[in-house]
């Protein structure tokens, strides 16, 4: 199902991005959404921060020092060849394939070893060396000669930094909770046509996250339950 | 006999991490030979055009991707 963003929301995805960025982080988390809701000075969520001695500048400082990031995830991992191959042998053990024994067989007639660079594909291998990188754009333009496509996502770590998993919950459950409230609504065409992703929604959000950054920036507000209280009731308002 | 049916079952297997698991190691797999073989018919003399068509792919795209790994 699909939950509309609404200005204010779409509006401190996109600053957290860019704060994310600026602060040389790899992911979006709670915390830089926080900043984003902060940063943008005619958002609801913003009053209420404000109205509880938030603001921009001291937030983002605890977000620099606080922030955590995730281990990279195995996909991005530069020691995954060898796992990769026996991930590999099993997978083509279960369609009749005795990787092992084709490994021999190169070994013997060709003198060459096929676990090593196993997998080593420019999608997989990205950032580890210039060599890779000039083969990898070789081989997207091939790719597109033939009408073929590229394999698998292209990594997003050139596209900047991305949400982290606490950042895809916290949507997540937002998410959830506006189709919670649309089943509960009325009138079910007027809730639709409201966007349900609101600044003050990801805020209550937020004060829910156990993020340890998020946490930091909402410890320094002089009442975490007021804060919260008066960004449930302004989620309530389903402004239009 | 009883071989061949699981073989079947797991390429074609309805779950997807098994399946999608077999494709990524066929690829895997047909990459890395195709570089083994390639480097090895540019020893034996072979033509980037002859190699492609094997290969049934253009000679640049054959040259693009494999130069590198072949002393030219």
């Amino acid at each position: 199902m699909y939950t509309r963003f609404d200005t204010e929301s779409r509006i401190a995805v996109a600053q957290a991005t860019d704060i994310a960025r600026e602060l040389g982080h790899r992911e979006v988390g709670p915390g830089h959404l926080l900043l984003g809701l902060l940063a943008n000075p005619r958002g609801t969520a913003y009053a209420a921060l404000r109205d509880h001695g938030l603001d921009l500048d001291g937030a983002r400082e605890i977000v620099a020092t606080h922030h955590v990031e995730a281990d990279p995830e195995p996909e991005d991992a530069a020691d995954g060849e060898t796992r990769g191959y026996d991930d590999d042998r099993e997978a083509l053990k279960a369609i009749g394939i005795d990787l092992d024994r084709v490994r021999e067989a190169v070994r013997a007639n060709l003198g060459d070893d096929l676990a090593e660079r196993w997998a080593d594909r420019p999608e997989r291998g990205r950032g580890r060396g210039e060599r890779r990188g000039r083969r990898r754009r070789h081989h997207d333009h091939e790719h597109h000669g033939r009408g073929r496509g590229r394999r698998g996502p292209r990594s997003r770590r050139e596209d900047g930094p991305r949400f982290s998993r606490e950042l895809r919950a916290l949507l997540r459950d937002v998410r959830r909770s506006v189709l919670r409230d649309r089943l509960d609504s009325d009138d079910h065409d007027e809730a639709r046509r409201v966007p349900g992703m609101t600044g003050a929604r990801l805020l209550v959000a937020i004060t829910r996250s156990d993020d340890a950054a998020a946490q930091a920036v909402l410890a320094t507000a002089d009442s975490l339950e007021g804060l919260r209280a008066q960004a449930e009731a302004a989620a309530e308002q389903r402004t239009a | 006999m009883n071989d061949a049916a699981d073989l079947s079952d797991t390429a074609a297997s309805k779950d997807p991490e098994q399946g999608l698991a077999a494709v990524r190691a066929l690829r895997a797999l047909a990459d890395r030979l195709e570089a083994v073989q390639v480097r090895n018919a540019r020893e034996q003399g072979w033509s980037w055009q002859a190699i492609a068509d094997v290969l049934q792919v253009s000679r640049q795209a054959v040259h693009q991707k494999h130069s590198r790994d072949s002393h030219e």
